[in-house]
């Protein structure tokens, strides 16, 4: 990829972040917004560290982002019938009704990180970086379920919607950001072929 | 050592195998698919009885009937001839969006009630299809086990073929479905919407059941002189 291409991809990802997270910041308050747009800007990082360089691959990386997709879908079913975004919505005061988060969660979220994996697939950039920014939210934005917000609800340690399966996509979040550097790593200093 | 243990070929638990019968172990390449059979066979009879017993006939004939359907497909052509799997990874992923498209315009447009309206005799005694049941099986439930299939997919898994077929099949189901459903509703943007995501995963059906019967050697085309 020439620095003008990459210059390219990095405004159009920009203009993604800037929507999803105004969209975000409108419907649920800043909570989820620095959850999800930390993790595009981590997925950024990430993404022009490696993938940029070279594109992920797909056989190695498709089948772990699929199963992370997998178990992330299971576990925002368990949000959505533990009433997650009006806990959330308590906690924030803000009024993020379960209309807007089955929207953007639920339906369009998901289709636009599924469409990721054919983006990953087919060697393509802005896939690369939805499966970094997907991989990077799976590592630091689901631990919140367990370790932040039910101490910012209060009192005794208790369940909060999500908690009992918010760590599991990050098992195989964990095995593809480590088979990507290991790639990287391998692969550095070599002319890509893509 | 125990004659038992010398002489397998003896062993009376084989049926008709005589002390010259000849024994062999399948591979593990023979037995995958034979497993991941029996492991689709034993969920579709579990769920499709749990559905309809909880939901009644107006889920269960739909869902258990497409995963009948992709048997038969699946059994018919890459069960036995798995074929270039790669090649069915876009259209499978594409497939996983098209449906979840449906869904959320049907989830907008409020389907679980008209559904009811049309199909309520053939629901389970005191069963209601409401949103939150079509959000949790439609919207979630669905798109997991579609994206663990793919898993498999990608993995040159015999039950990811298997998946395959399920999504194509399903895919021309919930397109012909949803083209039911438009035309009983009472706006014209209603139709227009909902035919229009009904066709999607119906185009990408019909083109990923042709990949995979192409892809499978089947049918075998004469080529006449």
């Amino acid at each position: 990829m020439t620095p003008r291409q990459r210059g390219l991809w990095i405004l159009l990802i920009a203009a993604f972040v800037a929507t999803y997270g105004t969209t975000l910041y409108l419907q649920a308050g800043i909570a989820p917004v620095g959850v999800i747009v930390g993790s595009m800007m981590g997925g950024m990082v990430g993404w022009l560290k490696t993938t940029a360089k070279r594109p992920a691959n797909p056989r190695a990386i498709l089948p772990a982002y699929l199963l992370m997709l997998a178990l992330f879908m299971v576990h925002v079913g368990e949000e959505y019938l533990g009433g997650f975004c009006s806990r959330l919505s308590g906690i924030f005061h803000s009024h993020w009704s379960e209309h807007d988060y089955v929207f953007l969660i639920v339906l369009v979220g998901p289709m636009v990180w599924i469409l990721g994996g054919i983006g990953l697939w087919l060697r393509q950039p802005l896939g690369n970086f939805i499966v970094w920014f997907m991989l990077v939210g799976m590592i630091l934005g689901e631990p919140t379920h367990v370790l932040l917000f039910p101490f910012l609800e209060g009192g005794r340690y208790h369940y909060f919607p999500g908690m009992w399966t918010a760590l599991f996509p990050m098992i195989p979040a964990v095995y593809a950001v480590w088979r990507i550097r290991e790639d990287h790593r391998a692969t550095e200093g070599t002319p890509a072929t893509a | 050592m125990s004659s038992r243990h010398s002489a397998p070929s003896a062993d009376p638990l084989i049926f008709g195998a005589g002390p010259t019968a000849p024994t062999r172990d399948l591979s593990q390449d023979e037995q995958l698919p034979w497993v991941a059979l029996f492991t689709a066979i034993a969920w579709i009879v579990t769920a499709g009885t749990a559905i309809y017993i909880e939901m009644g006939a107006m889920l269960a004939i739909p869902l258990a009937g497409t995963a009948l359907v992709a048997i038969v497909g699946w059994l018919g052509t890459s069960f036995r001839h798995p074929g270039e799997s790669d090649r069915m990874v876009v259209p499978y992923i594409g497939g996983i969006v098209a449906l979840m498209i449906e869904h959320a315009v049907q989830w907008h447009s409020r389907t679980p009630e008209l559904v009811m309206k049309l199909a309520s005799s053939w629901a389970a005694p005191g069963f209601v299809f409401n949103e939150r049941i079509f959000v949790v099986v439609f919207a979630i439930a669905s798109p997991a086990l579609f994206l663990l299939g793919g898993f498999y997919l990608v993995r040159r898994r015999p039950i990811g073929c298997y998946m395959a077929w399920l999504l194509f099949i399903w895919s021309i189901v919930a397109g012909l479905l949803q083209g039911a459903l438009a035309v009983n509703r009472p706006h014209a943007i209603g139709i227009a919407t909902g035919i229009a995501t009904g066709v999607l995963p119906l185009i990408i059906g019909a083109l990923g059941i042709r990949r995979l019967t192409l892809l499978s050697g089947i049918p075998q085309w004469k080529v006449m002189p």
